[in-house]
């Protein structure tokens, strides 16, 4: 009898893309990975004819020669906690989205050619309502909400940061970009809501 | 018998490449949350705090003579369906004479209630509707007057009387589609009335009493 015993022990590697193949990186403001909360709490009607608002800072890093794009896709979910009941219900419409500041760090390239795109150059926790109703027209008229970014669009662009992209709190080799988010509170349906916005950095311009 | 065994184990080497994966961050993200809570709101009609006075004077019998009156308005906001109640505190007499076998004025003689309600605002929830609980319903007015006494009848027309305790007055389903306190046109528009007839009551330099109205989204 003769029987023979093979095996054959495969050994598939998929190696995924190296940050040693990267031209850019976002981070969170310490380096880390962007998974960050902005919490607008809860927002119970009053007199104020300002918003409430809440920002977050992250770190963008590019060595690319052509520079940068920084695109934003944003979800928008509610979870009703009563009746509509023929009155209207938060949307990504109420929510207004802007970029504040692009700070270079002192190891970044200048000059600078950083650019917001329109409707989300603007600080929507500046903004007054008008007769205590949501005051974001929309990205088209320079008040960008994150309905605006249903489809996902480019939200900033510029040249190279630096030549390189490395992390670490010796570095200053990046931009810093703050981000913020306002809503007025109103007597929308009572509910829970939550957008998810995805940021992806990219070759620019 | 022969017996022949063959094994073949091919295996291929892994050749670790400690590449830096988990610092290939081109993405990120970032969750925006927030609660809309229920609210309800009652201001005075300059949406401020509701804190008036009703001043029904110095009260004069005379023949035949009118109720004298007084009114209150307040704005209602919610976001949910609604009730309104409202209480009493009992009434305080300044300097009341003897009486002599005779009577003082009370909180039943004080007619109180809803003479009207508009929600026509713009941003007032599509179909709104508002219930004034039947006994302080004076959408049609005060009862008249006859033979010179108090016209309020117990259990048929409201008065203080029947806020000693926290008492249901209006209810309703949600009032405002969206705006804040300060917008213009999500509210209901309550007039509340209060009136009452000079007669021979007991004399006294003033009489008081205060009604504290509760919002509610149950």
């Amino acid at each position: 009898m003769i029987s023979r015993h093979a095996t054959v022990v495969l050994i598939t590697l998929s190696l995924p893309i190296s940050a040693l193949a990267q031209n850019h990186r976002v981070t969170n403001a310490s380096d880390g990975v962007l998974v960050a909360t902005a919490g607008l709490g809860t927002l119970t009607p009053g007199s104020s004819s300002k918003p409430t608002a809440t920002q977050v800072q992250f770190r963008l890093r590019s060595r690319q020669s052509t520079g940068y794009r920084v695109d934003c896709q944003a979800t928008f979910t509610t979870t009703l906690l009563a009746v509509a009941a023929g009155g209207a219900t938060v949307s990504a419409g109420d929510v207004g989205v802007g970029i504040t500041s692009v700070t270079p760090a002192s190891g970044a390239i200048l000059p600078r050619s950083d650019v917001i795109s329109a409707g989300f150059n603007y600080d929507p926790s500046a903004q007054s309502t008008v007769n205590g109703l949501t005051p974001f027209a929309g990205a088209a008229s320079g008040q960008a909400t994150l309905a605006d970014l249903a489809a996902g669009m480019k939200i900033l662009s510029g040249n190279k940061v630096n030549n390189t992209i490395n992390t670490g709190s010796s570095t200053t080799n990046y931009l810093t970009v703050t981000m913020k988010f306002a809503v007025v509170p109103q007597y929308f349906t009572p509910a829970n809501f939550s957008s998810v916005l995805t940021l992806t950095i990219s070759n620019g311009p | 018998m022969k017996q022949t065994g063959v094994k073949l184990f091919l295996v291929c080497p892994v050749v670790a490449l400690l590449v830096q994966t988990g610092l290939a961050q081109t993405t990120g993200t970032i969750t925006v949350t927030g609660t809309t809570p229920t609210a309800v709101s009652v201001t005075n009609a300059s949406d401020a705090a509701l804190s008036t006075t009703v001043a029904l004077g110095s009260l004069t019998p005379a023949a035949g003579g009118g109720l004298i009156t007084g009114s209150v308005q307040a704005r209602l906001r919610s976001n949910k369906a609604y009730t309104l109640s409202a209480q009493a505190a009992a009434l305080n007499l300044s300097n009341p004479a003897a009486a002599d076998g005779g009577s003082s004025i009370t909180l039943s003689d004080i007619g109180f209630g809803i003479t009207a309600v508009d929600a026509t605002g713009a941003n007032v929830a599509t179909g709104h509707t508002d219930t004034i609980v039947s006994l302080f319903n004076y959408s049609s007015g005060f009862p008249a007057i006859t033979n010179g006494l108090t016209p309020f009848v117990a259990g048929t027309n409201a008065t203080l009387n029947d806020l000693t305790a926290n008492t249901q007055i209006l209810s309703g389903s949600r009032i405002s589609a969206k705006g804040n306190i300060s917008t213009n046109n999500n509210f209901v528009l309550l007039t509340l009335g209060i009136a009452t007839l000079p007669q021979y009551f007991t004399p006294n330099t003033g009489f008081s009493t205060t009604v504290t109205l509760t919002i509610a989204a149950p």
